[in-house]
């Protein structure tokens, strides 16, 4: 039974793709309105993990509970309290961007209009191709679209692996306010990221992630 | 269940009449294989089995294009992830899937049977009810096994040809099925004696192999 106060908790999680252990008995928790960074170079095991926490993928042995729900048995209740952006946006290239909120809001019960829709794009400087098909769009207009999409009526808890991507400036300054916004609404975050010179915010907690493993105690900055 | 169907139905018709990746494929590649057999097939000796069974051939092989595209390309752009982590039964997933690759196979269907009647002067008119009902039990099935595959392949880079390995050996029962039992009905024109023989057949493959498949559906996407 998850603690009261308790947003995510990993039991000696461990995830084996053949002979390679991409993680490697992990315990922790992080608590309701924490901003976790967690840090590693490549194939450190930072997206097999956010991907575990997602029910995406399901871990070899060991547990992950979300909000008390178990990830392998209840992944449905799982999914609806958080949202995950990936590597790749998700984007569907044929559709315009309020379309794609459109989709997403639907199949994701987001209690939304076209006036959020249209808000969540003003935000992160989209409104003037709303109307235009994705498929034109630069890597970083996919990826504002992609992260307007994640903080679209948001839940409890996000996952973010490798959120600045293909970011400009603006788009990094857009992103940390909202970031900060959600924080200060007790929103708890868990983000990957493998450059941490100004993506992480001051206010979080660090975990360093080699191997498969946690190396040392997390700790704040 | 239907909101969420009906979404993601929308999304997938709605692709493809932007994209015309899936429905400009197999209808040209079905006219064109039509347009090949013609002269390939011998057809003034048996008309009726010879254009029956060239319409079995150009339908299965012509859905196939369908069934390789439709979960790959969610896959290559992302998309996929963004479906499987929405709060809702996977198994709708599968079923939508299925449901917009039915639509796309029964638009083929459309233009191919005219185009048949056209190129063999043959007329399917007389028994046109019960060889629509044997068409659309027999694209149940196929859809069915074709989704199910395609979701299977999709994670391989040689995809296309694994499909046609894997989906083939897997539908000879129900294109023995649809062939015999069109081309009874289409020589005696009784309803009756087309299809009970091959009853069995239509059964399995559209009412248990698609339980099976919901089923089966959230293995196959898990990592």
């Amino acid at each position: 039974m998850a603690e009261a106060g308790i947003a995510t908790e990993i039991q000696g999680l461990t995830k084996r793709y053949g002979v390679l252990y991409a993680l490697q008995n992990l315990t922790e928790s992080v608590k309701k309105g924490e901003f976790i960074c967690i840090l590693g170079p490549n194939g450190a095991g930072k997206t097999t993990l956010l991907k575990i926490l997602s029910t995406l993928a399901k871990p070899t042995s060991g547990r992950a509970i979300i909000f008390g729900n178990d990830v392998v048995e209840e992944p449905e209740k799982v999914r609806a309290s958080l949202r995950y952006l990936s590597h790749q946006p998700g984007l569907y290239e044929e559709f315009t961007p309020l379309e794609n909120l459109w989709f997403y809001g639907g199949l994701y019960g987001v209690k939304a209009g076209k006036k959020e829709y249209k808000q969540a794009l003003e935000n992160f400087g989209l409104s003037a191709r709303s109307q235009d098909r994705v498929r034109g769009f630069s890597r970083g207009m996919k990826q504002r679209l992609a992260l307007a999409r994640v903080f679209l009526d948001p839940p409890p808890l996000l996952l973010l692996d490798e959120p600045y991507t293909g970011l400009d400036s603006e788009g990094a300054q857009i992103l940390q306010k909202m970031l900060e916004t959600y924080h200060q609404s007790e929103g708890t975050v868990l983000m990957s990221t493998h450059h941490p010179e100004g993506e992480i915010p001051p206010f979080s907690r660090v975990w360093r992630l080699e191997k498969g493993c946690l190396t040392g105690a997390p700790n704040s900055l | 269940m239907f909101r969420i169907l009906r979404i993601l139905l929308i999304k997938d018709l709605l692709m493809e009449a932007r994209g015309k990746e899936i429905l400009v494929a197999s209808i040209v590649f079905a006219l064109l294989f039509l347009f090949l057999l013609y002269f390939a097939l011998p057809i003034t000796q048996s008309p009726i089995e010879s254009t029956n069974g060239a319409f079995w051939v150009v339908v299965f092989f012509a859905s196939t294009l369908a069934f390789s595209r439709s979960f790959a390309k969610e896959r290559d752009t992302g998309s996929l992830e963004t479906l499987l982590l929405a709060p809702v039964d996977r198994s709708l997933i599968f079923i939508s899937k299925a449901l917009s690759n039915l639509i796309f196979v029964a638009f083929v269907i459309t233009i191919a049977l005219p185009a048949f009647a056209i190129f063999y002067n043959f007329s399917f008119l007389p028994v046109l009810l019960p060889f629509l009902g044997i068409v659309t039990v027999t694209t149940v099935g196929l859809v069915t096994a074709g989704t199910f595959m395609g979701t299977l392949t999709m994670q391989s880079r040689a995809r296309e040809m694994l499909l046609l390995l894997l989906l083939f050996p897997l539908l000879i029962p129900l294109f023995m099925g649809a062939v015999n039992a069109s081309a009874t009905l289409l020589k005696a024109g009784s309803t009756e004696e087309a299809t009970s023989t091959w009853r069995w057949i239509f059964f399995f493959f559209d009412l248990f192999l698609p339980a099976l498949m919901v089923v089966l559906f959230d293995f196959l996407v898990e990592e």
